[in-house]
């Protein structure tokens, strides 16, 4: 397979190495979106080749800005005698024929060429959907600029990628996932799925409908999971799971999210007599309507769980299933997550709650499972959502999180992750045993966040004051203790040198000689053997 | 680290339950509340060093405590509620008689200010049986005060010396005031005070009527014998509902958030004993 140029190609550009900019956009959790992708389809921007192996259709077309990465792609399709790759500038697909499907799940920014035109927001979603025939399906990936990956991220570096592109600046483009979905009306557009996506737009690990993320039967499931998914692998202002988990609380969960996932159709145009407007149809029909593909049905959720993909999706009689890869269902669980009551309790100091949550879990086969990964059902059962590891090493890492949770007031000082775990085994009826972080292991299970760095400086910086006062208090505790001594020394040596004391001297003295004397005339006097 | 720790055998009792020598039990590393009040739990002229935990018996005292300042503050529960955890009521038939009456005492160096005789006609006017007074070690050695009670036909006690500065310690002190509550049906006294608390745990129907008296000079802490009043009003009167009585005492000597040994001996800084496994030192409810 040869790339076939079509202007505004990049020479010596790449976005899939990952040299210029973040790498392609990936993740398991996108494939089952683009194995719904049907007929002829399209697909712009920087994906992972993997993931082009999920897309079904036999005529399929990639276009991507750099050469390098086109001719990469060319090698991976190249069994594949249905496909083709395109390189150079989106403005340039105006000549190609429609599509029955168009693929931008890194969005828009990354589709322009430093050789072509600087496209707003509004402009490339315009370009898309004029190479979209009506009916036909739109899969559009946002990043969200109020998204949790940005309110706990540090100052971002300026990448190569960075030399015109005005983002989250760019007054087209639409803020908020109410705005977007209003502004893919605005193109023509009939949303027909939303997800929103964690950790980071670039590598989703979980995709939520904003109707699940509404559900409160999957409220303790999501909040394991999305924390899980946004744990932080690089420093952040502070820890984002903890966001995740408030925004879930207050309902703000799709609002905060890193990105928004839209399946969309483009509307037929209705052939009323009125006409097209101004070059665009007057009024809208769906694309259904206009003979469509039928959409197939997507889940609720796609979550990384264990290493698996694993699907949330609705049971024919009510309520919500997990379908993990191989078919195998169960329910999803549903209570409150073990943690997030620990913090409860602890919070209120209610210390028998507290010990009646532990106990169960340190005495039981999930004791390994992190207590961020464990669900409690209403009838008390524990339900793991992560594999088993150490005891020792799941109570270290909930010490650790209820210290960065800024909770550390709440237990005995020094609050450190090891004194913290031993306090916590103790409260779980189990033996405290003082032990290192298994096999190297990094003190905490996850990277500090700036906040979490600042509670501990402070947590240390009250416990040596308080060392220091204990040091002063024990310092003249000493002194007095010393002067009593002194004071007791004296008193002895006073008394042992009255005249009373020397006679009583005197007196055991002769006594003491007395029976040295009689045992010696004893042993002269009896018989020997 | 402060000496009333050790003051009633407090200490001793606790490190029973610990598993530990109750003989000579190690220093404690904070503050022990060592009487009910209803301030932060703490003594008003005791010295704190800032950073040493206050362990507390109650949760309410723990919240008070922090509304006023203090830090690092834990409800244990009161080395009372440990002993009789460790020294269940025996069952069968419990041959308790009378009342026990602790009229409000002072403590070292304070004197009681109020009409004994008038006290000693509303006790023989309330109480249906025999009455022991119990006297506070201080008025006990005092003759006159003692013959005033004996002269009233009641049976004269003090349970003994709460202990001094690392000196002239009461490992038992608890446990006989024990043994003599349980001998009692009724417990009485002219202030609510811990001695009446621990007799509710104890199993006495308690009642609290008469003159309250005043200490020479007495400033009003916290609100004073009117808040007092006030907020436990169902636990005062000669006739108090004995089921009422037993949940604010559980709840103000702590008795429902009693710790397991293991986590007991981690705040106090102690040891494990040398050949118990933690954890697996007391029956499970006690845990």
């Amino acid at each position: 397979m040869t790339v076939r140029p079509i202007g505004g190609e990049m020479q010596v550009w790449s976005d899939l190495d990952g040299r210029h900019g973040p790498g392609p956009v990936r993740g398991e959790v996108l494939a089952p979106l683009l194995a719904t992708v049907t007929g002829r389809t399209l697909v712009v921007g920087p994906l992972d080749p993997a993931l082009l192996d999920a897309v079904p259709a036999d005529d399929l077309t990639v276009l991507v800005r750099g050469v390098p990465d086109a001719e990469a792609l060319a090698t991976h399709l190249a069994d594949r005698p249905g496909a083709t790759v395109l390189c150079g500038s989106p403005e340039k697909l105006a000549t190609e024929p429609p599509y029955d499907s168009v693929v931008a799940l890194d969005g828009t920014e990354r589709l322009g060429s430093t050789e072509g035109a600087d496209l707003t927001w509004a402009e490339t979603v315009a370009l898309l959907v004029a190479v979209l025939r009506p009916g036909g399906r739109l899969l559009l990936a946002a990043e969200n600029h109020l998204g949790v990956h940005r309110l706990v991220a540090l100052p971002p570096e300026v990448t190569d990628s960075d030399w015109a592109g005005a983002g989250e600046y760019d007054p087209d483009r639409p803020a908020g996932l109410d705005r977007l979905r209003a502004g893919l009306a605005g193109a023509g557009l009939s949303v027909t799925r939303t997800y929103a996506a964690w950790p980071a737009p670039i590598a989703p690990a979980a995709l939520v409908a904003p109707e699940l993320l509404a559900d409160q039967d999957a409220a303790a499931f999501l909040r394991a999971t999305l924390g899980r998914a946004c744990a932080p692998r690089e420093t952040v202002l502070t820890d984002p799971e903890r966001l995740v988990a408030t925004a879930l609380r207050h309902g703000a969960a799709a609002t905060l999210a890193p990105a928004w996932i839209l399946q969309a159709e483009r509307i037929a145009p209705d052939p009323g007599p009125s006409g097209p407007v101004g070059g665009r149809p007057a009024a809208w029909a769906t694309g259904a309507a206009a003979g469509g593909v039928p959409s197939p049905a997507l889940p609720e959720a796609l979550v990384m769980i264990d290493g698996e993909r694993v699907e949330v999706v609705h049971r024919p009689g009510g309520g919500l299933l997990l379908r993990r890869p191989d078919g195998a269902t169960g329910a999803l669980p549903k209570g409150s997550g073990l943690e997030q009551s620990l913090i409860v309790a602890s919070v209120r100091r209610d210390l028998p709650a507290v010990r009646e949550l532990l106990r169960p879990w340190q005495a039981g086969p999930y004791a390994g499972v992190p207590a961020d990964q464990i669900v409690v059902t209403p009838g008390r059962d524990l339900v793991p959502l992560a594999p088993a590891g150490l005891p020792a090493d799941a109570v270290r890492r909930l010490a650790v999180r209820l210290l960065d949770a800024g909770l550390a007031h709440l237990w005995p000082s020094p609050a450190d992750p090891a004194e913290l775990a031993l306090t916590l085994v103790a409260l779980a009826g189990q033996a405290p045993v003082p032990a290192a972080p298994a096999g190297g292991e990094p003190d905490r299970p996850t990277v500090p966040g700036v906040r979490e760095l600042v509670a501990d400086r402070d947590r240390l910086a009250r416990e040596l004051a308080e060392a220091r006062e204990r040091e002063a208090w024990y310092e003249r505790t000493l002194v007095e203790r010393e002067t009593e001594l002194r004071r007791a020394r004296s008193l002895l040596a006073v008394l042992s040198g009255t005249p009373s004391a020397r006679a009583g001297k005197l007196v055991l003295a002769g006594a003491r000689r007395a029976r040295r004397t009689a045992g010696a005339v004893v042993r002269r006097v009896l018989p020997h053997d | 680290m402060h000496h009333a720790n050790h003051y009633y055998g407090h200490s001793h009792v606790l490190a029973r339950y610990c598993g530990l020598d109750d003989r000579n039990p190690q220093r404690i590393r904070g503050y022990l509340q060592h009487g009910w009040n209803i301030g932060d739990g703490m003594a008003a002229d005791h010295e704190f060093v800032p950073g040493v935990p206050l362990f507390l018996w109650s949760e309410r005292t723990r919240r008070r405590a922090w509304s006023l300042g203090r830090r690092q503050t834990y409800a244990v529960g009161a080395p009372w509620a440990y002993l009789l955890a460790m020294e269940p009521e025996p069952d069968g038939p419990r041959p308790r008689e009378g009342t026990i009456w602790y009229p409000f005492h002072g403590w070292e160096g304070q004197q009681v200010v109020g009409d004994h005789d008038r006290l000693v006609a509303e006790i023989k006017a309330t109480e249906p049986g025999p009455v022991t007074v119990c006297l506070y070690w201080q008025e006990y050695r005092v003759r006159r005060v003692r013959e005033r009670y004996e002269r009233a036909g009641f049976r004269v006690i003090c349970h003994g010396y709460r202990g001094g500065k690392w000196d002239s310690l009461d490992p038992d002190f608890l446990r006989r005031q024990l043994a003599e509550q349980r001998r009692h049906r009724r417990v009485a006294s002219n202030r609510l005070c811990t001695a009446v608390f621990y007799a509710i745990l104890a199993g006495c129907e308690p009642a609290v009527y008469g003159d309250p008296m005043q200490l020479a000079g007495e400033v009003p802490l916290w609100g004073g014998q009117p808040r007092i009043r006030r907020q436990w009003a169902e636990l005062h009167g000669p006739q108090v509902d004995p089921v009422v009585a037993r949940e604010v005492a559980v709840a103000e000597l702590g008795a429902d958030r009693l710790l397991p040994p293991a986590v007991l001996r981690r705040l106090f800084h102690w040891p494990d004993p040398p050949s118990r496994p933690a954890g697996a030192d007391l029956p499970e409810e006690t845990r």
